[in-house]
């Protein structure tokens, strides 16, 4: 009779149970999420846009919102150490774009901050953090310190170190090589330049030269030229010529 | 005897009807998606709020906004990609009471 009995009970527990999408501790983060990406918007020198980058990246790549919450609070010293040439930005943009999703990613962007000088930085949390102000937080502190990139920038987005195509082609500015000009383009202007100047130089002499004549041919008199048709009695004196 | 067969047999019904559930809330999921883009920052604010206040009524809280886990997680990480949008929704977080 037992046996009868441990039957439908055996059923019972074997039955599936509707699967939860999120536990407790997901469903807390998720709902805080939104609250560090606005604490970290309010705080000077984060542009929005690149914030909102950021997050919709990490939203494709399925980072979970508790991990998505540690690299948020992460960006305002990202964004003051990065180097121009390597932002961080892009940089979570390339990585997602090679195919790391999730706890990959979140990985390799561990890595790169602990080259901001942030030795312990540990993203792959279990619990969120509550974040309302940013203030609050450790690694404003950080932020204001200062912190500055240490480990060298191995990653040249245009495929090599500055100056590296100006030295192949031997030219001498960075708008030969962006504007397709070349170093003959650059002489004939120079040439065509240094012509104008000589003209301006020969027509200045010229000028020069006819005003000397009309400087001679002045009227050394005395007399002021007024409304009195030259009748007034002029007090300047004039120096004659000798020879007048 | 008799009685314990019963209610065993009740009890294992019972549970094939709870898993018969999921089913219709998964038929009605692109609803729930399309009710939970409908919401504002500021509701979802406010919802998330009260769920971070009673987790365990986290499900009730979705149900009565026609939303379902999996609905709210979209509506939410999409007004994380605003930041004014976020700010709208961390105003109506804090009003709930957190």
């Amino acid at each position: 009779m037992s046996r009868l009995l441990m039957i439908p009970l055996a059923l019972l527990l074997a039955l599936p149970r509707p699967a939860q999408a999120l536990e407790t501790d997901e469903l807390l983060a998720l709902v805080t999420l939104p609250l560090a990406v606005a604490a970290v918007a309010d705080e000077e020198g984060v542009p929005a846009l690149e914030l909102a980058n950021l997050v919709a990246t990490l939203n494709n790549a399925g980072v979970e919102p508790a991990r998505m919450i540690e690299v948020v609070r992460y960006v305002p010293v990202a964004l003051v150490a990065e180097a121009p040439e390597a932002p961080f930005v892009g940089f979570v943009e390339a990585s997602v774009a090679q195919g790391l999703r999730s706890d990959a990613l979140v990985n390799v962007i561990e890595d790169r901050l602990r080259s901001y000088d942030l030795p312990d930085v540990q993203l792959n949390v279990q619990q969120a953090r509550l974040i309302t102000d940013i203030r609050e937080d450790e690694h404003f502190v950080v932020r204001r310190r200062g912190v500055r990139r240490t480990a060298p920038v191995v990653e040249h987005p245009h495929g090599g170190p500055p100056g590296q195509l100006k030295k192949e082609r031997g030219e001498q500015t960075g708008a030969a090589i962006v504007h397709g000009i070349t170093r003959q383009d650059v002489d004939e202007v120079r040439k065509a330049e240094r012509k104008a100047e000589r003209k301006l130089d020969r027509k200045a002499d010229r000028g020069g030269k006819k005003l000397k004549a009309k400087v001679d041919r002045a009227d050394n008199s005395g007399k002021g030229n007024g409304r009195d048709n030259g009748n007034g009695k002029g007090n300047g004196g004039g120096k004659k010529e000798k020879g007048r | 005897m008799k009685k314990l067969l019963l209610t065993a047999l009740l009890l294992t019904t019972a549970a094939c009807n709870r898993t018969a559930a999921p089913s219709v809330a998964q038929q009605g999921q692109p609803a729930a998606v399309a009710q939970a883009e409908a919401l504002a920052p500021e509701q979802l604010g406010e919802l998330g709020g009260q769920i971070r206040k009673d987790p365990a009524r986290a499900q009730q809280l979705l149900a009565q906004h026609g939303l379902t886990e999996e609905s709210f997680e979209q509506a939410v990480r999409k007004v994380a990609e605003d930041p004014a949008a976020s700010k709208k929704y961390a105003d109506a977080f804090k009003k709930a009471g957190v």
